[in-house]
């Protein structure tokens, strides 16, 4: 069979950069959704520990070291994205490469994403803060309390991004990412760009709300 | 209206997707006769307040739940995953 080269879904839609805002493809090498048994968890949890020093994550939470991230998915599933899965013996866990089914896309601020209370409300200037500003576009587009208090890095959350199904992660420096089916990679792309440069319309108008 | 996920919390009423009633969870045995089969299959209250419901979180998690609540006020007073409550 022909060896063929992986190709990212954003390959021609990313990187887009407006307003200090940028938009980036993550593209991890790998996706693979692991389903521990019922009562096979620690055995899970103990593989995971060992190749990549991380903890099974519970509902809403989301783990990640270095280029490893292991993000929980439902009830009956995390996702590891990143590496390759580590060997799971089939009593533990089923492991499937789902790396085709999903994009990954960054959405960052202007350097430095200080965090400052986040309570919806100021003047332009903090605004330009990059976490505040990321939280402000993605409100437009997903039904979630974003607010740091709420939403904090290292929380996860599956929910609709303009209408498509799509997940939801703080990272620790403020930004969020984004896990988009890669049948809809394209709309997902438009939506984030609209949205940003609704932002930045509204913020050049003097807009002092969301 | 709001609904509490027992996995992600309080998420928008557009996350979610209703099956009907709760009724669902209570199969009856296969010789359990045509009565029992026709309430299980048809036969709903529609109660103005308190009802038990089927919901889907489809746009979330995914799970399967079911929803106390009413339906003439809009509060919801229990959620919990669909598979603890049909045991």
């Amino acid at each position: 069979m022909a060896d063929l080269a992986a190709v990212s879904v954003f390959e021609t839609l990313l990187p887009i950069e407006r307003g200090g805002l940028r938009l980036t493809d993550v593209a991890p090498r790998r996706i693979t959704r692991i389903s521990p048994r019922r009562g096979r968890e620690a055995a899970v949890e103990t593989a995971l520990k060992k190749a990549f020093s991380v903890s099974l994550p519970g509902p809403g939470q989301a783990f990640a070291s270095g280029a490893v991230r292991l993000w929980w998915h439902d009830e009956g599933g995390v996702l590891l994205i990143g590496p390759d899965a580590p060997p799971l013996a089939a009593a533990d866990a089923i492991a499937v490469d789902v790396s085709d089914a999903w994009g990954l896309i960054r959405l960052a601020g202007p350097a430095g994403n200080r965090e400052d209370g986040g309570n919806g409300r100021g003047n332009g200037s903090e605004y330009r803060d990059g976490a505040r500003a990321v939280q402000a576009v993605l409100s437009r587009l997903a039904p979630l309390d974003l607010r740091p208090h709420a939403f904090a890095p290292g929380h996860t959350a599956r929910s609709l991004l303009h209408n498509i199904p799509a997940q939801f992660t703080r990272c620790a420096d403020g930004a969020f990412e984004i896990l988009v089916p890669r049948s809809m990679a394209g709309s997902a792309v438009a939506a984030l760009s609209d949205a940003i440069g609704r932002w930045l319309a509204r913020m050049e108008m003097g807009s002092t709300s969301f | 209206m709001r609904i509490p996920c027992p996995f992600c919390g309080d998420r928008d009423l557009r996350e979610f997707h209703v099956m009907g009633g709760a009724e669902w969870l209570a199969r009856p045995a296969p010789n359990a006769g045509a009565a029992a089969w026709d309430a299980y299959l048809h036969q709903r209250a529609n109660p103005a307040g308190r009802t038990r419901e089927l919901w889907l979180h489809e746009a979330g998690c995914g799970a399967w739940l079911m929803v106390e609540r009413d339906t003439v006020t809009h509060a919801v007073h229990a959620v919990v995953p669909a598979r603890g409550a049909a045991s």
